[in-house]
C-alpha cells in the first residue's frame, strides 16, 4: 500500500495547528516545539512529492499526468471529487510551502504573544495552502482557496501592527470579492460542460466545445479572481497594507506563497478552459504585466518603509512571472513559474529580514537605518546577498527567471521588450539605493546610545538558508525549470497552442 | 416499534404530541396551578415533548432514507387536505428542531418571567402551525396554518407586557401580519376564481390549462400572493417589521422567527408559485427576480450601519431572503411541459438545504446572543469585543455562524449557497432567459459585500484585551461565570452542524434535500 503523501500534506499540519491552538493550551510543553515537529514531517513530505515528480522524466499518462494521485469521492452525485495530483507546476509551490513551514516557525521562535493560536493559524494555513496547490477537482481547489484566508485574516488581525484592522479586512474583501466572481466563472464551466465533473483536467478536455463568446467571458472571470490575487495593478492596493501590517512571519507567507496562488492558478486553472479567451485576453495581460513591472518598480523606488518597499518589489516581480504565462510559450510559462519558485524563495528572506530590524533597532523606515552594516554584520551581510539576488544578479535565482521571462517574450512580442525591460533597470535601482542608504553610510545618530544586537540564531538561520536555496537554484536552475517545462509543454499542447 | 412509525395511522404522531404536551400544559396549569408556578417543570415538559416528537420524525427520515420505507407518492390524509411525505416530513423536523433548541435556550432567558403557561404553549403553537404548512395540500390549509403560526408568535414577540420594545414590536409585528395575511387571502381568493380550486395540484392543471384572458387577473393574483407572503420571509419592501421586531421580542423568540418563520414563509412561497402558479411563470418569474435582487442588495447594504446586533442579524436575515428568493424564478425558467428537469430540482433542493442551514446559522446566531444577554451583554455590537479571550467556546461559535452566513468555505452556508447560485448558472446557460445568470452574479456580488458587516463581529471577538481602538461600551459589567448546559447545548450543536456535520455529510444532506424538492415537486 502507498503512503498517500499529498493527504497528508494537508492533514498533518491541519491535525497539528488544531492540537496546537485547543489541546495544547495547557500542556507543559510551548507550543513552538509542536509546530516545529509538524512542519518539519511536512517539510520531509513535500521533499519527497518533489523528488518524486523531479524522478518522474518520462511522465505518467495515466491520472492526467500527475504523480501521486489520489482520489476520494466528495459529492460523488455531483462529480465533486477529492483528487490530488502532483506536477513541474504544483511541485516547486508545494517545496516551497513546505519550506516556509519550518522557517517562519524557527524565525518566530520567541513569539510570545498567545504562541498557540499564533502557531496553530500557521500550520492551518500551511494545510489549506498544500490543498491549493495539489487539489485538481475545482469545488475542493476553490474551498481551500478560500480557507487560505481565514488563518491569514486572524494572523493579520490579531497580530498585526497599528493599522491591522484596516489591513485585515481590505486584504478580506479585496480577495474574497474576487474569488467569488470566479466562482460564477467555475460554476459556469461546470455545467457548460455537462455537470459531470470538477476535475480541471476533464474540464479542459471539453473546452474546444465552448463558443468563442463563452470563452472570453468564462476566462475574463477566471482572469480576474486570479489577477487580484496576483495581484496585478489596478488591483494591487491590498497587498502593501496586508504585507506591512501583518507579523513578519504573515508577510513571508504572503509574499512567499499566497501570492503564488493567483499565477498557479492562472495556469493551472483558467488557461486550459478556456484556450481561446486566453489568446484574446493576451494583450490585456501584457499591458497589466507591464504596468505592474513598471508602477511596482517606481513605487518602491519612493518608500520609505522598509517593508513596504519590499510589497512593492513583489508586485514588480510577479508582473514579471504574469509576463511569462501572456507569451503563452512554454520558455516563457516555464519561465513564469522560475520566477514565482524564486521570489518565493527571496521575497520571505527580505520580510525576514525587515522583521529582524524591527525587533533589533525597532524601526524600519529606511533614512533611520544608515550605517547598521557595522553594528549587525550577520544581518548586513544576509541582507545585501538577498537585496543583489532580488535585484536579478547573475548566479541566483531570480535572474534566471527574468531572463526566461524576457527572452520568451521576445521571441513572442519583440521590440515591445524594451519596455518591460525597463523595470529591470529600475528594479537596480531602488535595491542598490536602499542598501545605500538603509545599510552603508554614518551612523545615523539615534543608534549612538543604542545597544544595538545582531540578529540571533532563530532570525538569521531561515534567512541563511532561503540565501543558500536562491545560489543553489540560480547555479543549477534543472532541477525546477526542467520539471517546469514539462509541465507546461504538455498544458499548452493540451490548448491546442503548441 | 420501527414498524409502527410507517403504518399510515401513526405518520401524524409528531402533531399529535405537539397538540397533547400543548394541551397537557394547558389543562394541567389550571388544575395544578401550584405545581406550574414553577417555569422550569414547565420547560422540562415542553422540552420532553419537542424531543419526543423530533425522534419520532428522525426515524421517520432514517428509515425513508435507508430505503426500507416506500413511500414514493406520500399518504394524504383528511381527504385530501393533509399530505406526509418526505419533503413535509424533513421540514417538520427542522421546525421541531428549532422549537427545541428555542425551548432549551429559553429556559434561562426567560427564567423568572411571568405568564411562562402561555408562553410554551404558544410556542407550541406555532410549531404546530408551522407543521400543518409543511403538510397542507391545498390553499385555505396553507393559509390556517400560516395564521396559527403568525397568530402565536404575535403574542409571543409581544410577551414581556411591561417592556416598551417588546410590546411596539408585537403591535408592529401584527398590523403588518395581519395586513399581509389580508393581502394573501385576496390573492388566494383571484386564484380561487380563475382555477375553480383550492387544491394546489388541481390548481396546477386548471391554471395551465387556462386561456390567456385570465392572464392579468393572475398577474394582480401573484402580487398579492408574493406581498402577503413576503412578509413572511421579510423580502424589500415588505421587510420594514424585521428590524423592529428582531431587536424587540425576547430573544430566543427571534430566533425562532428568524429559523422557523422564514422556513414556512418559503415553504407557502414553494407551494404557491413552484406548484399551483407554474403554469403562468411568465407572469411573474420577473417580478420574483426583481424582489430577490432588491432583497438581497438592500440587506447587506442596510446591514453594514447598524450598531444594534439584532438590527444587523436582522438585515442579513432580509438578504439572505433574497439569496434563496432566487429559487422561485429559476424554478419557473425550468418548467417544461409534464415533467421537472434537472435543474428545477437541483435549485429546489438547494435552497431547501440553505434554509435549513439558515435554521442553524442564524438561528444560532440568535441563541448565542440570546445567552449572552443572560450573562448581562447588551445589543451592541461592540460588547463582543475581545469575546475570544473571555469566553472561547462562544466566540468561536459565533465566528463559524458569521463565516458561515457570508458563504466562506469549508462552512455548511457555502456548499448550498454554491448550488443555489450554481443552478441560476446552469439555468440561465441553459434553455431559459440569459439573465437568470445575473441572479448569481448578484449573489455573489452580495456576499462579497455582506462580509463587511461579518467580518467586522469577527474581528471585534479578536480584539486583544485592553486594546481601546474606538470609543463605546465595554462589556466589563458582563458576567465571565460558565453558561448553563440547556443555553450551550443548541449553541455548540448549531456549530457543530455547521462547521463539522452538515459539510462532511453534505452528499447525503443534498440528496435528502433533493428528494424532499422532488416530492414536493410530484406531489
Amino acid at each position: 500500500m502507498t503512503v498517500p503523501v499529498l493527504s497528508l500534506l494537508v492533514l498533518v499540519p491541519f491535525l497539528g495547528g488544531l492540537i496546537t491552538m485547543v489541546a495544547a493550551r495547557n500542556w507543559p510543553c510551548h507550543p513552538r516545539y509542536l509546530a516545529l515537529i509538524a512542519t518539519a514531517i511536512t517539510l520531509a513530505l513535500s521533499l519527497y512529492a518533489f523528488g518524486t515528480v523531479f524522478g518522474d522524466d518520462d511522465g505518467e499518462a495515466d491520472n492526467y499526468g500527475l504523480s501521486l494521485w489520489e482520489d476520494y469521492p466528495l459529492l460523488p452525485d455531483q462529480g465533486v471529487r477529492i483528487q490530488f495530483g502532483i506536477d513541474g507546476l504544483s511541485a516547486p509551490m508545494v517545496f516551497l510551502t513546505g519550506l516556509l513551514g519550518v522557517l517562519t516557525v524557527i524565525f518566530a521562535w520567541d513569539e510570545s504573544k498567545r504562541p498557540n493560536q499564533f502557531f496553530g493559524l500557521m500550520l492551518l494555513l500551511q494545510a489549506s495552502l498544500f490543498g491549493v496547490f495539489t487539489c485538481v477537482d475545482y469545488f475542493v481547489f476553490y474551498i481551500f482557496w478560500e480557507a487560505v484566508l481565514i488563518p491569514m485574516f486572524f494572523l493579520i488581525g490579531v497580530w498585526g501592527g497599528d493599522n491591522r484592522r484596516y489591513a485585515s479586512i481590505k486584504f478580506f474583501l479585496y480577495t474574497f470579492t474576487a474569488s467569488m466572481v470566479m466562482l460564477v466563472g467555475i460554476m459556469a464551466l461546470y455545467f457548460q460542460a455537462g455537470a459531470r465533473t470538477f476535475n480541471m483536467m476533464e474540464l479542459a478536455q471539453e473546452a474546444p466545445g465552448f463558443s468563442h463568446n463563452f470563452q472570453l467571458w468564462i476566462f475574463g472571470a477566471l482572469f480576474f479572481g486570479f489577477a487580484v490575487k496576483v495581484p496585478v495593478v489596478p488591483w494591487h492596493t491590498w497587498l502593501p497594507d496586508a504585507h506591512v501590517e501583518a507579523p513578519t512571519a504573515g508577510s513571508a507567507w504572503l509574499a512567499g506563497v499566497m501570492l503564488k496562488m493567483g499565477a498557479y492558478g492562472l495556469i493551472r486553472a483558467a488557461l486550459p478552459m478556456a484556450p481561446e479567451g486566453a489568446e484574446a485576453f493576451v494583450p490585456v495581460m501584457v499591458i497589466l504585466a507591464t504596468a505592474s513591472i513598471l508602477y511596482g518598480a517606481l513605487l518602491s523606488l519612493g518608500q520609505k518603509d522598509l517593508k513596504k518597499l519590499v510589497a512593492y518589489a513583489s508586485i514588480s516581480h510577479m508582473g514579471i512571472a504574469l509576463l511569462g504565462i501572456a507569451t503563452l510559450t512554454p520558455l516563457g510559462l516555464a519561465g513564469a513559474v522560475f520566477m514565482m519558485f524564486a521570489h518565493g524563495i527571496i521575497s520571505p528572506a527580505m520580510f525576514m529580514i525587515a522583521g529582524t530590524l524591527q525587533h533589533r533597532v525597532k524601526t524600519r523606515r529606511i533614512p533611520e537605518l544608515s550605517g547598521l552594516a557595522n553594528r549587525m554584520p550577520m544581518v548586513g551581510s544576509l541582507w545585501l546577498i538577498i537585496f543583489l539576488g532580488s535585484l536579478g544578479l547573475p548566479g541566483m535565482a531570480a535572474f534566471i527567471a527574468e531572463f526566461t521571462v524576457f527572452v520568451a517574450f521576445w521571441e513572442s512580442h519583440g521590440w515591445w521588450l524594451v519596455i518591460p525591460i525597463i523595470g529591470v533597470l529600475f528594479s537596480g535601482a531602488y535595491h542598490l539605493w536602499a542598501l545605500q542608504r538603509a545599510l552603508f553610510g554614518p551612523l545615523h545618530p539615534s543608534f549612538d546610545e543604542m545597544d544595538i544586537e545582531d540578529g540571533s540564531w532563530n532570525e538569521n538561520l531561515p534567512v541563511a538558508v532561503l540565501m543558500m536555496l536562491a545560489v543553489l537554484f540560480g547555479i543549477l536552475p534543472a532541477l525546477v525549470m526542467d520539471m517546469a517545462d514539462t509541465s507546461m509543454v504538455s498544458i499548452l499542447e493540451n490548448m491546442g497552442v503548441l | 416499534m420501527a414498524d409502527l412509525i410507517l403504518q399510515a395511522e401513526f405518520l401524524l404522531i409528531p402533531e399529535a404530541i405537539l397538540i397533547i404536551t400543548a394541551l397537557v400544559l394547558l389543562v394541567m396549569s389550571r388544575l395544578t396551578p401550584r405545581l406550574f408556578k414553577d417555569d422550569r417543570l414547565l420547560n422540562s415538559l415542553v422540552i420532553a415533548g419537542l424531543s419526543f416528537s423530533l425522534a419520532w420524525l428522525v426515524l421517520f427520515l432514517a428509515r425513508c432514507y435507508i430505503g426500507w420505507l416506500e413511500i414514493p407518492t406520500g399518504v394524504n390524509y383528511f381527504d385530501h387536505h393533509l399530505r406526509v411525505d418526505i419533503f413535509s416530513q424533513l421540514m417538520k423536523t427542522a421546525f421541531v428542531t428549532v422549537a427545541l433548541m428555542v425551548a432549551l435556550s429559553s429556559r434561562d432567558y426567560m427564567a423568572g418571567a411571568k405568564h411562562m403557561v402561555e408562553y410554551n404553549f404558544l410556542l407550541l403553537s406555532a410549531t404546530l402551525g408551522m407543521c400543518f404548512v409543511a403538510s397542507a395540500l391545498d390553499l385555505l390549509t396553507l393559509f390556517v396554518g400560516l395564521e396559527l403560526t403568525s397568530l402565536s408568535s404575535y403574542a409571543l414577540v409581544a410577551h414581556r407586557k411591561h417592556k416598551s420594545a417588546s410590546t411596539e414590536a408585537g403591535a408592529k409585528y401584527f398590523l403588518i401580519g395581519a395586513f399581509s395575511s389580508a393581502l394573501a387571502l385576496y390573492g388566494m381568493s383571484l386564484v380561487y376564481g380563475a382555477g375553480n380550486s383550492l387544491d394546489l395540484v388541481q390548481l396546477r392543471t386548471a391554471i395551465g390549462q387556462l386561456d390567456s384572458g385570465w392572464g392579468d387577473t393572475l398577474f394582480v393574483a401573484s402580487m398579492f400572493l408574493m406581498a402577503g407572503f413576503g412578509f413572511k420571509i421579510a423580502a424589500v419592501p415588505f421587510h420594514a417589521w424585521a428590524p423592529d421586531v428582531y431587536q424587540g421580542a425576547p430573544t430566543p423568540v427571534t430566533a425562532f422567527l428568524a429559523a422557523g418563520s422564514k422556513l414556512t414563509g418559503f415553504i407557502v412561497l414553494f407551494k404557491v408559485f413552484a406548484i399551483a402558479l407554474i403554469g403562468v411563470q411568465s407572469d411573474w418569474q420577473l417580478m420574483v427576480a426583481v424582489v430577490a435582487v432588491v432583497s438581497m442588495t438592500l440587506g447587506n447594504l442596510v446591514a453594514i450601519s447598524q450598531t444594534s446586533f439584532r438590527r444587523m442579524l436582522a438585515y442579513s436575515s432580509i438578504a439572505q431572503a433574497g439569496y434563496i428568493l432566487i429559487a422561485i424564478p429559476v424554478v419557473a425558467a425550468q418548467k417544461d411541459d409534464g415533467g421537472f428537469s434537472d435543474t428545477t430540482i437541483l435549485v429546489l433542493g438547494a435552497a431547501l438545504a440553505h434554509l435549513i442551514i439558515h435554521i442553524f446559522m442564524k438561528g444560532g446566531a440568535f441563541l448565542t446572543l440570546s445567552a449572552l444577554t443572560v450573562k448581562g451583554y447588551s445589543d451592541d455590537i461592540r460588547q463582543v469585543k475581545g469575546l475570544m479571550w473571555r469566553r472561547p467556546g462562544v466566540a468561536i461559535a459565533l465566528a463559524v455562524f458569521m463565516f458561515s452566513l457570508a458563504g466562506i468555505p469549508p462552512l455548511a452556508g457555502f456548499w448550498s449557497k454554491f448550488w443555489l447560485f450554481g443552478a441560476a448558472v446552469k439555468a440561465g446557460l441553459g434553455c431559459c432567459p440569459d439573465w437568470l445568470i445575473l441572479l448569481a452574479v448578484a449573489g455573489v456580488l452580495n456576499s462579497a459585500l455582506s462580509l463587511f458587516y461579518y467580518l467586522r463581529i469577527v474581528r471585534y471577538m479578536f480584539v486583544p484585551d485592553g486594546y481601546t481602538e474606538e470609543e463605546g461600551p465595554s462589556a466589563s459589567e458582563a458576567e465571565d461565570d460558565p453558561m448553563s448546559i440547556t443555553s450551550s447545548v443548541p449553541i455548540a450543536f448549531s456549530a457543530f452542524m455547521v462547521a463539522v456535520g452538515l459539510p462532511i455529510f453534505f452528499n447525503k444532506f443534498l440528496s435528502l434535500c433533493q428528494e424532499a424538492a422532488e416530492a414536493l415537486l410530484r406531489m
